[in-house]
């Protein structure tokens, strides 16, 4: 428990207690939070763990009641998550993962946003481009959620220099573009027995899979489907999505994919391999 | 021998979804990947024979379900 007290009309008032009698209809607002703020001298993520560790739910996920218990909001805001790539895969996977309440993220990516990245990739503006993806991303996700701690690594993945990255982490999610570095990836989180969420699109299609090599659904070498069909939003989006459920299910040991998965969104179909 | 030749995404168009084909005994996997000009689309992503992951050097027999996918690399 804190040790954090302020006089309140010459009351000595514990922090936890102070949140408790500030509560929106039993949950913590935001308003509440900058006022504790203020008074303890404290920063956002220590009053948001303060109070889901107490039982005490944030009002921002009010609507994530009851698809999650406040235990497994206390859960994700203590888990770990790498995103390798912050293009159209990683910047939909980290807001989502950012809305959701998912604690510490790391996003990896050495690119700068492009014109032709508009079409799809989140926070891609006419303003943010020239911009680290991998900056602008931790600057908007830590705008949506306070309460986050992002650190960002703007250069590209290197598995030989960067695998420590994977260490600290509960789980990897691969929003890379490169079939050849996502199979690197994914046999590295194999070797250390790390969870691993893989995603991938061209055109209307995508595949998914989790905690395995990918070498079976990368037969041949050469240019995936993608250079010629493109990455249009609504595929990005959907894969983005399925990727996200994924990392929420391994984070609080739910039951998750055991079989790739293919998405198709022309026939709208979702075949297990 | 009749083998049944399911296409999926990419390998779909201009083709079809799943035809009952005929091909010479002992076929591999690899003569349906040529015969149907697949590597002009997509290099091959998966390819499953009866529900299981297999090399393109398989060589088929009567009866046999072939899945082909397109390789998905985008993100």
């Amino acid at each position: 428990m804190q040790e954090v007290y302020y006089t309140f009309k010459g009351i000595i008032v514990e922090r936890l207690e102070f949140l408790r009698n500030h509560l929106d209809d039993g949950f913590l607002s935001l308003k509440t939070t900058f006022d504790a703020m203020k008074i303890f001298t404290c920063n956002f993520k220590d009053i948001e763990e303060e109070a889901l560790k107490a039982g005490i739910l944030p009002l921002r996920y009010k609507r994530n009641q009851n698809t999650l218990s406040t235990q497994e909001q206390y859960s994700l805001f203590q888990s770990s998550v790498l995103i390798i790539g912050c293009g159209g895969l990683g910047g939909f996977v980290g807001e989502m993962l950012a809305r959701i309440g998912v604690g510490n993220l790391i996003v990896c990516d050495g690119d700068v946003f492009e014109e032709h990245n508009l079409n799809r990739q989140n926070f891609s503006t006419p303003k943010t481009l020239g911009h680290f993806k991998a900056e602008v991303l931790k600057e908007s996700l830590e705008a949506i959620n306070p309460a986050l701690h992002v650190k960002s690594i703007p250069h590209f993945f290197e598995p030989k220099t960067d695998a420590f990255l994977l260490d600290s982490v509960d789980v990897i999610v691969d929003a890379l573009d490169n079939p050849e570095l996502k199979c690197t990836l994914a046999t590295l989180c194999q070797q250390k027995n790390k969870a691993f969420v893989h995603g991938a699109i061209a055109g209307y299609y995508s595949q998914f899979a989790s905690c395995t090599t990918l070498e079976h659904l990368y037969k041949e070498n050469g240019d995936g489907a993608e250079k010629k069909s493109g990455n249009p939003s609504f595929t990005v989006c959907f894969a983005a999505a399925i990727q996200s459920t994924e990392v929420v299910k391994l984070l609080l040991k739910k039951p998750h994919l055991h079989a790739p998965l293919m998405g198709d969104l022309w026939e709208y179909e979702l075949i297990s391999l | 021998m009749h083998i049944l030749v399911k296409l999926f995404a990419q390998y779909r168009e201009g083709r079809f979804k799943a035809e009952q084909r005929d091909y010479p005994e002992e076929a591999t996997a690899q003569a349906i990947i040529n015969e149907l000009n697949l590597e002009s689309v997509s290099p091959l992503g998966v390819l499953m024979v009866n529900g299981r992951h297999v090399d393109v050097s398989y060589l088929l027999k009567e009866g046999d379900e072939i899945a082909l996918f397109p390789k998905v690399g985008g993100g």
